[in-house]
């Protein structure tokens, strides 16, 4: 089973999302803040991180520049999932390691699952399975 | 030779100069009393002459008109030198005068003067009486009284003047000093009057300090009085040397003829030959002096033709006032110009003239008027006699006025200066500083300088007009250019405002479309629970809203992102016809649902690869293909690709109902949509082609509509670079 950690501070959103990956399968933790979801991900270690660029305080790039620097979650995949697509901002989320940049309104709630599953599912990792 | 008969060159030299500075102006009273007292000098010369070599009469005759000639001098060198220094007392020479008279009359009437001639071995001595004392006292009279008022008048005096004074001055009194000596001291202490001729000479002491105070400063003009000098000197030598030869061939001949039948002969052919000799001389020395004779009116011809190179106003007028004050020698001179609206006057130059006074002369316009009527300068002597001969009444006043005033403020001359015969301005001139009067030839000068003047001023004054006008655009279009750049930084702030707005507010859009659609796609999913059948449609209806809905926020960002300059291509190289099946096929469902054919022809030899955003490219294509489908109610729609040396062509042809003209022009722009969309309910916010063309402008490609007309189907191309 995957564990997730959604940063979305839109609580309509997370419910839904929440809901959707739940009932997919996933464990998923809900984060409202960069600040909250760097301590779930410190202390819940998920597979994989979907954030949400346009956030109280700080932001999305900021979280990103955060996690580089520390080494024990560094390597957490993160997904970008915002309804922001400033060409710059994105460009800054790849190159602070950002997977991929999802634009939340082009996808169903069921395609965001797809999505990630298929990209968990590819990488390769022994010690966690489905 | 005797040496007594250079007292005759003496003589000779006065009278010349006597004569020129005479015929130089005959008007002025300056120059009529300089040429008495020259000519007394002269005269009295002659007679001293006689008196120690008595040709006729005898010496007693001869002493007695060499002292009515020192008589005459007293009362002409009074004269000369109130006149000369504008003396106002009239007390002093009036009593010179009447008492002269009396001089007269001792000396002609009684032996209280002149006793009797006692001829010695050097020469004639005369006795003189108590009389002779007397006049002595009166000789001195004079002179302390010149004394006077010259040292009065030398303290008010400066700059060229002062100088002039001096040297007239020095001149004078070493004259009569010496002469004095000579002819009254000596005699009287020792009873020796054997130097009595040689005072004569010191007349030229007189004479050398004026023309040195002449030449240095130009007190009447000295190439004039060279000139003539220069003219009499060698028609009287050539008399004399026709005489001499005469006397010589005379001689030769050896006849009989006493010298008394040669001599009235030699003075008949003196007198006859004299003006033909005079002139050839006046002609020779005008031909080859003429300009050094006239020597401002040279510069004043000079002037007229440097009028011609200033076109600055200010630097032309200066030029005009300086060179005829400082040439012609004036007190003053100021150049009056009339606005061309009004028609007022302003002074333009001044030197010497106080501002109120220069400006007074044309305080009312009786001048102008008076100016414009005669065309002609107006002089301030010639104005008595204009006064005189005036007609009318009023003229006669208003004429007076303008004497009094031109008296008041020291004006000689107004040149008016004529702009097709109306007066644009004037130039009033002062006195000359010697106080000659303007000649004829100075005022036929002064009018063609005027004339010239006129015209130049007039070039100046439009040249400046000229020159502010294009100032004053200048600044206007400057003025208006920067409005213009700061009205267009406007709009460019407030376009970037509007995309920044349109950027924001879809952003903000976006998360309740992503509620709406997620949750709908979820209980459509079933994920909260089974749905009953009657919902599914209606649920699905509002997805599809929500899709559409999406779909114009889409747009809307994505065209303020090129708006902003946001929008950057993600190019790659990419196989058109791959591009194109993957369209086709995503579409086809769609066009087959509707009942249309959609036919998509491939290339038959194989498209190159070319550097393109595959997304960006793909979304071109697959709304063109769209549009076909949802503006075709009827037949097909034909997709086709084909490359020429440059470019590879895609074109999308329906059976639609075509675009008119006016369509066909509008296709392209933001926010518009073809009528027949309003015509049927057809999904899309007619962003998708304005959209297209602005992707397809970033690769550099073209995209473009054809269509016969309504009902006629359209035909969309697009056209991408290979490289």
């Amino acid at each position: 089973m995957y564990k997730i950690l959604i940063i979305e501070d839109e609580k309509l959103l997370s419910e839904m999302y929440e809901d959707k990956f739940s009932q997919s399968g996933f464990l998923a933790v809900v984060a409202k803040s960069a600040e909250e979801g760097l301590e779930l991900l410190k202390k819940e270690k998920p597979d994989l991180v979907l954030l949400d660029i346009l956030l109280p305080q700080e932001n999305g790039i900021q979280f990103l520049k955060r996690i580089k620097d520390i080494p024990e979650i560094s390597k957490t995949p993160v997904i970008v999932f915002s309804n922001y697509d400033d060409p710059e901002t994105k460009k800054k989320a790849f190159g602070l390691g950002a997977k991929d940049y999802l634009i939340k309104t082009n996808f169903t709630p069921a395609e965001v699952v797809g999505k990630i599953k298929n990209f968990l599912d590819k990488l390769d990792k022994p010690l966690r399975g489905a | 030779m005797d040496i007594k008969f250079t007292i005759l060159i003496v003589a000779l030299l006065n009278f010349i100069i006597g004569f020129s500075v005479l015929s130089r102006n005959r008007k002025s009273s300056i120059n009529i009393s300089f040429a008495l007292v020259s000519f007394d000098l002269g005269l009295w010369a002659v007679s001293m002459f006689f008196y120690v070599r008595p040709l006729i009469f005898d010496s007693e005759v001869w002493i007695k008109i060499v002292y009515l000639f020192v008589i005459g001098l007293a009362v002409t060198w009074t004269y000369f030198f109130k006149i000369f220094l504008g003396v106002k007392d009239k007390i002093f020479p009036i009593l010179i005068t009447l008492l002269a008279p009396v001089f007269v009359f001792i000396l002609t009437n009684t032996d209280f003067w002149v006793k009797g001639v006692i001829i010695k071995s050097w020469g004639p001595e005369t006795i003189l009486g108590p009389a002779y004392a007397l006049f002595g006292i009166y000789i001195l009279f004079a002179i302390g009284w010149v004394t006077y008022v010259w040292i009065k008048k030398l303290l008010q005096s400066r700059g060229i003047q002062k100088m002039q004074f001096i040297y007239i001055f020095v001149g004078t009194i070493l004259y009569s000093v010496l002469a004095t000596i000579f002819d009254v001291v000596i005699p009287l202490r020792t009873g020796d009057s054997r130097f009595f001729w040689v005072s004569t000479y010191f007349s030229l002491f007189f004479v050398v300090a004026t023309a040195y105070a002449i030449i240095r400063y130009r007190l009447m003009d000295i190439r004039f009085i060279a000139g003539r000098t220069f003219v009499y000197l060698l028609s009287i030598v050539s008399i004399f040397g026709l005489a001499f030869f005469l006397m010589f061939l005379n001689n030769k001949l050896s006849t009989p003829v006493s010298i008394n039948i040669f001599a009235p002969i030699a003075t008949a052919i003196g007198i006859l030959l004299f003006q033909p000799i005079f002139n050839f001389f006046e002609q020779i020395a005008s031909k080859y002096f003429y300009y050094t004779f006239y020597s401002y009116q040279t510069v004043l011809t000079n002037l007229g033709r440097r009028l011609t190179q200033v076109l600055d106003l200010d630097r032309l007028s200066s030029l005009i006032v300086s060179t005829l004050t400082n040439t012609m020698k004036l007190d003053r001179t100021v150049i009056l110009l009339r606005e061309s609206g009004n028609g007022d006057y302003r002074i333009q130059k001044n030197i010497g003239f106080r501002e109120e006074n220069g400006i007074s002369l044309v305080k009312d316009n009786f001048l102008t008027a008076w100016l414009e009527k005669n065309q002609m300068p107006l002089v301030y002597e010639e104005l008595s006699l204009i006064v005189r001969d005036a007609l009318k009444k009023e003229e006669k006043e208003s004429l007076e006025k303008i004497r009094e005033n031109m008296k008041k403020i020291e004006a000689a001359l107004c040149l008016p200066l004529f702009i097709e015969n109306k007066i644009s301005g004037m130039i009033v001139l002062g006195n000359k500083i010697s106080g000659e009067p303007y000649s004829q030839q100075d005022i036929t000068l002064l009018t063609t300088l005027a004339n010239q003047s006129s015209i130049a001023l007039q070039n100046a004054k439009l040249y400046d007009q000229v020159h502010d006008l294009s100032e004053n655009l200048q600044e206007k279009v400057d003025a208006q250019t920067k409005e213009l750049k700061s009205a267009y930084e406007e709009l460019k702030v407030l376009d970037k405002a509007k995309s920044e707005f349109i950027s924001l507010a879809s952003h903000q859009l976006r998360t309740p479309l992503t509620a709406i659609k997620g949750y709908i796609s979820m209980i459509l999913e079933g994920s909260y629970g089974k749905l009953p059948g009657s919902a599914s449609k209606p649920l699905n209806n509002v997805l599809g809203s929500a899709e559409r809905l999406i779909r114009i926020v889409n747009d809307l960002l994505n065209i303020s992102k090129i708006e902003l300059g946001k929008m950057e291509l993600n190019k790659t190289p990419a196989n058109i016809e791959e591009l194109i099946t993957a369209c086709y096929e995503e579409m086809e469902h769609t066009a087959e649902s509707k009942g249309l054919k959609i036919i998509w022809n491939k290339p038959k030899s194989r498209l190159p690869e070319i550097e393109i955003d595959k997304l960006k490219i793909s979304q071109v294509i697959s709304n063109l293909i769209d549009n076909a489908i949802k503006y075709t109610q009827k037949g097909e729609v034909e997709i086709k690709a084909a490359k020429t040396d440059s470019v590879i062509r895609i074109s999308i042809k329906d059976t639609g109902e075509g675009l008119t003209e006016e369509e066909l022009k509008m296709v392209f722009e933001g926010f518009t949509r073809g009528a027949a969309g309003i015509a049927y309910w057809i999904e899309g916010a007619g962003l998708g082609l304005y959209i297209a063309k602005k992707y397809v402008d970033l690769h550099h490609g073209k995209i473009w509509v054809e269509s016969e007309g309504k009902g006629k189907g359209s035909a969309f191309y697009i056209e991408l670079p290979i490289k």
